[in-house]
């Protein structure tokens, strides 16, 4: 087909011209047609990549979040405490996220996948109290006294750091620094660098002798468990990776490792491996893992 | 063209690498300018437009694959045209490489070239959008049928009746003037 032919590098002659129809010059003429842009393409491009960045930074990632039935009514309430006083000021991650933020005292917090830090904003300075749902590293200026909450318990620090885990059952603080005061129902513990407390059957248990080198290490992207059950390793993959795990049976057996967040792969087989256990990993970024049958 | 949006699903590899979205811009960006300009006849609307559609393909980049973007950016710039609500078209006008570039031959040839560009110019303006934008894509745009049947999800055949229905008004209106 005539027009078919695009590519109009041919130069009407004028004899050409003179002998062409009328259909012809028009598929000829408009061939040579351009169009007149009023800014270059890369100028474009550069203002698409400016409003991409400043709406990257604005945004304000949606949070799918498993707990939420659980901590529901314990936020809710603490929510509405809040509520009655000043600005409320609300710091959250989600999968495979993790943030460092400033509080008004100069301490800092390091909040890993999937948590949710809660604070009065203007009152901060004068009483250092926060809600913590998940995991945190905190360093806390000296000063007065610092309380953070937790759906289990109550954790307070005089000039300190630590971390904190609270999900669901779970409540493990270690203290890297410093002195921390823990309770959880009437039970109360004081750490100090190199030990922790874990919840074990609703006990505050202590723990001496820890490595201090080998607390928090999640904030460089290294997991570590100390005897914990499966299930707790697979939750934190499940977070680190925005995967779902299913493990029927044999999520109760406890573990002692670490995994990576670097790589999906071997982070099962570090879990995996030492358990005899096989993963499977399937479309829509799910992932069975079963006892090995030899 | 269809005004819904429609994404497709594919057993293929979803989703878009950020220097992937860099080609596709710079590959893919003057086509949907030009097909917004063809439309709209304002060229910094069109630019607008066009860098809408982009951003839009951006935001959805995890979910979208890499052989179907072109029709998508098509499709989203057309919306966005659409919902603009553009009232009035501002007529086309275009640059001729064949006239600016030429200078050896006699200045009547000349003449009689400018004289037949800007007739034809003028009657692409009393074309209707559809066969317009058809005959510009392959102009212009240097588009296969089977390019802009893709690109404009319709059957090869209707571009062909679009290229034959406009080539035959421009053909009636010059050869009116002459």
């Amino acid at each position: 087909m005539e027009s078919e032919n695009l590519h109009n590098d041919l130069i009407l002659t004028e004899e050409e011209y003179k002998n062409s129809s009328t259909e012809k010059r028009i598929l000829d003429i408009s061939g040579h047609w351009e169009v007149t842009g009023s800014r270059t393409t890369d100028e474009l491009h550069e203002k698409l990549m400016q409003r991409i960045q400043a709406k990257e930074k604005l945004e304000i990632k949606s949070q799918k979040n498993y707990y939420w039935p659980m901590a529901a009514a314990i936020l809710a309430l603490v929510g509405l405490f809040f509520l009655f006083q000043s600005p409320e000021k609300l710091v959250k991650t989600s999968f495979a996220e993790n943030t460092c933020i400033e509080l008004p005292d100069g301490s800092s917090v390091t909040l890993n996948a999937e948590s949710k830090l809660t604070y009065n904003k203007k009152e901060f300075i004068h009483n250092r109290v926060l809600f913590l749902e998940g995991e945190a590293y905190f360093e806390v200026q000296k000063g007065s006294r610092f309380t953070i909450n937790t759906s289990s318990g109550k954790v307070e620090i005089l000039g300190t750091s630590l971390n904190v885990l609270s999900r669901e059952k779970q409540f493990n603080v270690a203290c890297l620094t410093g002195k921390v005061k823990v309770s959880f129902d009437n039970q109360s513990e004081i750490i100090y660098p190199g030990e922790k407390t874990e919840l074990k059957d609703q006990k505050l248990t202590k723990f001496i002798g820890q490595n201090i080198n080998q607390m928090a290490t999640w904030r460089n992207g290294i997991f570590r468990f100390d005897d914990q059950p499966l299930i707790y390793i697979f939750d934190e993959i499940e977070r680190q990776y925005h995967v779902t795990i299913q493990s029927s049976g044999i999520d109760k057996r406890f573990y002692t490792g670490a995994f990576t967040n670097k790589n999906l792969v071997e982070a099962l087989e570090t879990v995996c491996i030492p358990m005899n256990l096989k993963y499977d990993i399937q479309k829509g970024n799910k992932i069975i893992i079963s006892e090995k049958k030899d | 063209m269809r005004t819904k949006l429609e994404i497709g699903h594919r057993e293929a590899e979803t989703g878009i690498e950020k220097e992937a979205f860099d080609a596709i811009f710079r590959n893919n960006f003057q086509a949907i300018r030009n097909f917004i300009y063809y439309k709209s006849g304002d060229i910094e609307f069109a630019e607008d437009i066009a860098q809408d559609a982009f951003l839009k393909v951006w935001e959805m980049k995890d979910k979208i694959n890499s052989s179907t973007v072109k029709q998508l950016l098509y499709t989203i710039s057309n919306n966005i045209f659409i919902n603009s609500m553009k009232q009035k078209q501002v007529a086309l006008r275009f640059s001729n490489q064949l006239i600016s570039n030429r200078h050896n031959e006699s200045p009547e040839f000349m003449l009689e070239l400018k004289e037949f560009d800007s007739k034809l110019q003028q009657a692409i303006g009393g074309l209707n959008e559809k066969n317009k934008v058809v005959f510009l894509m392959n102009r212009i745009d240097q588009m296969t049928y089977t390019e802009i049947a893709q690109n404009l999800e319709i059957s090869v055949k209707a571009v062909e009746k679009r290229m034959k229905n406009a080539l035959e008004h421009l053909r009636k209106k010059i050869e009116q003037k002459i």
